[in-house]
């Protein structure tokens, strides 16, 4: 993914959003970490393993999103 | 003296880890002989395997020319470079508490400024390559376009002797720049990549430069490339467009005019939703030491074994995008081999195969 979306990125935004595109896929790894933090008051909560299945389901929300909006190769 | 005992007690698991992460080292760094020392690199001399005019073009890899990188002097070379590697990098790597990211100056300087081991430009390319991954072949920037421009000229070049064998072309003999061994997986992949329109096209282009040629008159050709780019203009309006908007990686996907942004941040929201896999752990910590009962040495291993999964799925993963095709590559859904796919996976691996006779790795130039 991490090799992958960039590439697709870069090939999926005209010409003149490149910058901005790739610019806002820079923000996925600080942004990912982040959000794993403020999710540890859940851990208090839900346990480990409930906010270890929400992620898991964050992962194939996102990849049926990715299924859904991004078109097939032509 | 409590304090003391603790740090002794915990004395083998640091020792373990600095075993491991020595171990790493060596494995890199003898990956990194292996590479310097098999058939496919390139002798730091280049040009040995190049025929003809246009040296400038990095060589294909040539069975015949190998065994000279094999000798005992290259060994020891090796060794040593291996052994210098190490002891740049094994403090660097106890230094890496903040990972790779800000030891990048100090390795730079190591490298390029002590050590003179890369030049600074190969190491940029080097970092490059290393952090695009398959990115590295994305349409980004006009040196892409030329890189693969540059390709097909070689493709043509190599097709082109082939060509003029069969046909006893010989106003295409004279501006060669490949070995017909050299050529003949380069072709294989070409035609294999660009499918049959493409290689038709390629073909068409070809019978009207051989015509071309025969019609000037010009017998054998002069060598000067000119007609090299002659071929090449006449095989881009027969079809080159054609042959290379499919060819592999990102160029499956051509650019839209306008960013549909539902798409990019569906993409995104993939990339956090990765991210969100390593953040997860920390909170998390201390209550899977407590539940497992183990201490938290151990629960930091677990994070180790994150990292270690991670690079190995990850090494995986980005060879998958490279073949497949980006857009199948990051939902995971590697099967579903239908024509279409293969025929895709085989421009995908056209492309590589391209790239791979393109592209240089930094070389390490041995003090």
């Amino acid at each position: 993914m991490t090799v992958a979306a960039p590439t697709l990125l870069a090939a999926r935004v005209a010409e003149r959003d490149r910058n901005l595109a790739l610019a806002m896929w820079s923000t996925f790894m600080p942004a990912g970490i982040t959000l794993g933090m403020l999710a540890a008051p859940l851990v208090e909560q839900l346990g480990w393993r409930g906010v270890w299945a929400g992620a898991a389901a964050a992962v194939w929300a996102a990849a049926a999103a990715v299924l859904l909006l991004v078109p097939r190769a032509g | 003296m409590q304090d003391v005992l603790d740090v002794v007690e915990r004395l083998p698991a640091l020792m373990k880890g600095l075993a491991l992460a020595a171990a790493g080292l060596l494995i890199g760094a003898g990956l990194r002989m292996l590479q310097n020392l098999s058939p496919l690199a390139v002798p730091a001399g280049g040009g040995g395997r190049l025929r003809g005019g246009g040296g400038a073009h990095p060589a294909v890899a040539d069975p015949a020319g190998a065994g000279a990188a094999c000798d005992v002097d290259g060994v020891a070379a090796a060794m040593s470079t291996v052994l210098l590697l190490f002891a740049i990098f094994a403090p660097l790597s106890l230094l890496a508490v903040g990972g790779l990211i800000p030891l990048l100056p100090e390795i730079q300087r190591q490298l390029v400024v002590e050590h003179g081991l890369l030049s600074a430009r190969a190491f940029a390319r080097g970092l490059r390559a290393g952090a695009g991954g398959a990115g590295a072949e994305h349409p980004v920037g006009r040196a892409d376009g030329l890189a693969h421009r540059r390709a097909l000229r070689v493709l043509l070049a190599a097709l082109g002797r082939q060509c003029c064998r069969r046909r006893r072309c010989c106003a295409l003999a004279g501006g060669g720049w490949l070995s017909r061994n050299a050529a003949r997986p380069l072709v294989k992949a070409f035609r294999r990549g660009a499918g049959a329109a493409g290689a038709r096209a390629v073909r068409g282009g070809w019978r009207a430069a051989c015509r071309l040629g025969s019609g000037r008159g010009t017998g054998v050709g002069d060598g000067d490339g000119l007609f090299d780019r002659d071929l090449a203009r006449l095989a881009a309006s027969a079809g080159r467009a054609r042959a290379w908007r499919g060819g592999g990686g990102a160029a499956v996907l051509s650019a839209p005019a306008h960013t549909r942004w539902a798409e990019v941040l569906a993409l995104l929201a993939l990339g956090v939703a990765g991210a969100l896999q390593l953040g997860k752990v920390p909170p998390a910590l201390l209550a899977i030491a407590g539940e497992f009962g183990v201490g938290l040495p151990w629960a930091a291993a677990l994070l180790s074994f994150f990292a270690l999964v991670a690079a190995l799925a990850g090494l995986a993963a980005g060879l998958a995008a490279a073949r497949l095709g980006v857009r199948r590559a990051p939902a995971g859904r590697g099967g579903g081999a239908g024509g279409g796919g293969l025929r895709r996976g085989g421009r995908a691996l056209a492309a590589v195969a391209v790239r791979r006779a393109r592209a240089r790795g930094p070389r390490l130039s041995r003090p």
